[in-house]
């Protein structure tokens, strides 16, 4: 109910509406962003774009679902975006997934956090992100299935393998 | 935990934080885009309580009761431009010029309307057809031009033609209501107030129109009542519009949006050529800025200075073309010849209508000669309530009850009616002729006819010579019929006196006293139910008095024809025509043929008639 009102007040212009969507999802958007792009100024300008474009939108804003999965699902919009920008320069995909594993060193103190991201890696970058935006996000299937322009069932089945191979991956990495 | 379990709460953990520098310039960026977008000078449409209508809602009902009380409060269901809805359709209407109304299920007549707006989104045309309003007047077509309505009456074949009247009103009040613009900027105006509640539902499917339900709340003027709007997705056009309130339910149909019209459209040219047309728009007084005395004495100055002009057209025009242009100058008992003074007006209100009498002092030819009078000129709102009445002169002072004669400018009146008696002796009514009379009693002050002066050099077979102080002799073929006076209201003026006593305000009473009682009383005689009756059903349609011995009366067949009949001597015929309290009398006393008219009890018309027949002079 309170994302309701901070919507309805920052479509009627409102600054606190929009710091407080901001403060109160930033994190879940820098989280699903650098799990997807993996580098942490990519990600800050994932969210950068996506919370500059919202504000923007002001008052003709279209919200489908509820903010939370707005927010996600543009994140995961401009990610793809990215990524499929970058997909097209394989050297820097190199340099952004060398550029990740720092980062991931640096971030996550818990090593198996830390396993889990560089499992996540190895995944499809769709099933990475049906994983992502399902588990971490807290989107629908049928929202993701919206997002990723894909149906229901492609993403239930994205989302089982994924998990399977991620759960594969771990264990790998566990027994080595 | 299974494995897949864990990985799932670990994913969920997964957090990256930036430092607070991203954060501050992230969101300093963010607030900066927002600002851009708030035009500073555009008002904010004020609270927005949209509430989609989803399954999700039907369970949060109470908190969405609870919030919007509170403030205000977005659901959201699909994608839906839920705050946008009334300001896309009324986007939509941007440009209107045109559209067909159509009103069903109402009360409300005409029910269906052809509207052109100008580019101030103004009504500038309507047409509107009306099938049966009110009952028994049958169809009606309305075309609305800049505030002039004429109505076409098939069944009467009549067109009038109105201006600024509450009928006038209504029905542009009606277009105005049905207009669909109109509803969607009122909703949205009552809405931003907290007046209504807006509920929108948008179906998945575009052929299905997005609804918009507006339900008054207890702050509106209206609570309770509720209107649906049902508006094409794809152009946000409202193609219809239900209104529900406790007293009536009615459906609105909106189409042919924009089309084009022939230039025709809104003219009335299909009305038939012989139809009777009353433009009241160019007829009376248009009150404008004056107050309703000062307008009841600029109407009656102009009415009678018209009468004075001899211009009857206009004198026709001020009293709302009721009559010929020809009627005053044919039908008038006097004629205004010069204005005097107007004295305070008097507000009547016997009647529903609101009157107002203006006294107005004239010189004025009145009974054959000239006199000042004062006369009280009726005038009153053409049509009731109007904003800006159209006042109109209801009666001319022709009213005799109204009028006084205030004074004889040549006091040659009093003059001759003090020697009238004493002029009469010397003639006798059964041989005198024209010429005989104005060589006693004087030049004339005039010959007339049936209202009309005439000259003396070309007078009719039947005529009448007019003396001062009302006093008249009819003339048959050069011949006396009769002699006498009629009464004047505030002008007695003792001098004609019939058997010694009887004049002029003598009562009946007195009268039988006089020359003793009727022989017989008729009751009722010619009034509407037997129309022209005789005792013998006798009948005289000209002046051949020689079959009857009695005296005259006129009266109208039912033709409108004036005829004349003669009543019998020594028969009092009371209640004539049904008039109550008017009666008519004649008797031979002393060879004189008197002849008596008595209004409530008193004598107000004294003649004396002639007792041999005319003669049939060849």
């Amino acid at each position: 109910m309170e994302d309701r009102l901070l919507l309805w007040r920052f479509k009627q212009g409102s600054a606190e509406a929009l710091k407080r969507i901001y403060i109160k999802y930033s994190r879940d958007m820098f989280t699903l962003a650098t799990a997807m792009v993996r580098q942490s100024s990519t990600a800050e300008d994932i969210v950068h774009d996506v919370i500059v474009k919202f504000a923007q939108s002001g008052r003709t804003i279209k919200i489908n679902g509820n903010l939370k999965s707005f927010l996600m699902t543009s994140v995961a919009n401009r990610a793809r975006d990215i990524m499929r920008r970058h997909a097209r320069n394989d050297a820097m995909l190199c340099t952004k997934a060398n550029e990740f594993k720092e980062l991931a060193q640096v971030t996550f103190k818990d090593e198996r956090l830390d396993q889990l991201t560089q499992s996540l890696g190895q995944l499809p970058y769709e099933q990475q992100e049906v994983i992502l935006l399902h588990v971490r996000g807290g989107l629908r299937f049928k929202d993701i299935a919206l997002c990723q322009g894909v149906t229901n069932d492609t993403v239930r089945s994205r989302y089982r393998y994924g998990l399977q191979k991620l759960r594969s991956l771990m264990e790998n990495e566990v027994s080595k | 935990m299974r494995p897949t379990e864990n990985i799932k709460q670990m994913l969920k953990n997964l957090n990256f934080e930036a430092d607070g520098q991203v954060h501050k310039r992230i969101l300093d960026e963010a607030l900066a885009a927002q600002a851009k977008t708030i035009a500073p000078a555009q008002p904010r449409a004020g609270v927005w309580r949209i509430i989609m209508k989803s399954r999700i809602m039907r369970y949060t009902a109470a908190a969405v009761v609870m919030i919007a009380a509170a403030a205000s409060v977005i659901m959201m269901d699909k994608v839906v431009p839920v705050a946008n809805a009334l300001e896309q359709t009324m986007k939509a209407f941007d440009g209107l010029r045109f559209v067909h109304i159509t009103l069903k299920n109402g009360k409300s007549e005409p029910r269906e309307f052809w509207v052109k707006f100008d580019e101030r989104e103004q009504v500038k045309s309507f047409r509107a057809y009306a099938s049966d309003d009110p009952p028994s007047d049958g169809p009606k077509v309305f075309l609305w031009n800049d505030g002039k309505l004429s109505v076409w009456i098939k069944k009467d074949n009549k067109v009038i033609t109105i201006h600024d009247t509450v009928r006038n009103l209504e029905l542009l009040k009606l277009v105005k209501k049905c207009d669909p613009r109109t509803i969607v900027k009122e909703l949205y105006q009552l809405e931003s107030e907290g007046k209504v509640m807006i509920t929108t539902s948008t179906p998945i499917s575009k052929s299905q129109p997005l609804i918009i339900t507006a339900k008054f709340l207890r702050l509106s003027n209206d609570p309770g009542r509720e209107i649906v709007l049902y508006a094409d997705q794809t152009t946000m056009l409202v193609n219809c519009a239900t209104m529900k309130d406790p007293k009536e339910q009615y459906t609105v149909e909106f189409s042919d949006y924009n089309m084009a019209v022939d230039a025709n459209f809104f003219t009335l040219n299909e009305v038939p050529r012989d139809a009777d047309t009353f433009d009241l728009t160019r007829l009376g007084l248009k009150q404008d800025e004056l107050g309703d005395n000062e307008v009841a004495v600029e109407l009656a100055r102009q009415f009678v200075q018209a009468i004075v002009d001899k211009d009857y057209k206009k004198v026709n025009k001020l009293c709302g073309g009721m009559f010929s242009d020809n009627y005053y100058s044919e039908q008038e008992k006097f004629k205004y010849r010069k204005i005097i003074r107007f004295e305070e007006p008097t507000v009547l209100d016997v009647t529903q209508q609101r009157m107002i009498s203006v006294p107005c002092v004239a010189v004025a030819n009145y009974g054959g000669g000239e006199l000042i009078l004062r006369t009280h000129i009726l005038v009153g709102p053409a049509i009731r309530d109007e904003p800006n009445k159209t006042w109109i002169v209801l009666n001319g002072g022709r009213n005799n009850d109204k009028v006084e004669i205030i004074k004889d400018p040549t006091d040659i009146t009093t003059t001759f009616m003090r020697n009238i008696n004493a002029k009469l002796a010397s003639l006798d009514i059964n041989k005198s002729t024209a010429e005989d009379v104005t060589k006693v009693l004087g030049e004339p002050w005039a010959y007339r006819t049936q209202g009309k002066d005439l000259e003396r050099n070309d007078l009719p077979e039947a005529y009448t010579i007019a003396y001062p102080g009302g006093f008249i002799i009819n003339i048959y073929k050069d011949q006396v019929v009769q002699w006498g006076v009629q009464w004047l209201p505030g002008y007695v003026i003792p001098g004609f006196v019939l058997a010694d006593s009887i004049q002029i305000g003598t009562t009946l009473d007195d009268v039988f006293k006089k020359l003793g009682p009727p022989a017989k009383k008729v009751d009722g005689f010619g009034d509407k139910s037997n129309k022209i009756m005789y005792e013998d059903n006798l009948i005289y349609a000209n002046m051949n008095s020689n079959e009857r011995k009695g005296f005259c009366f006129y009266t109208l067949n039912s033709n409108g024809e004036k005829i004349r009949i003669y009543l019998d001597d020594d028969v009092l015929y009371q209640n004539l025509r049904a008039a109550k309290g008017l009666c008519m009398y004649g008797k031979i006393s002393n060879g004189k043929r008197i002849r008596i008219l008595a209004k409530d009890n008193k004598v107000v018309s004294l003649f004396e008639y002639r007792t041999e027949p005319i003669k049939d002079i060849k």
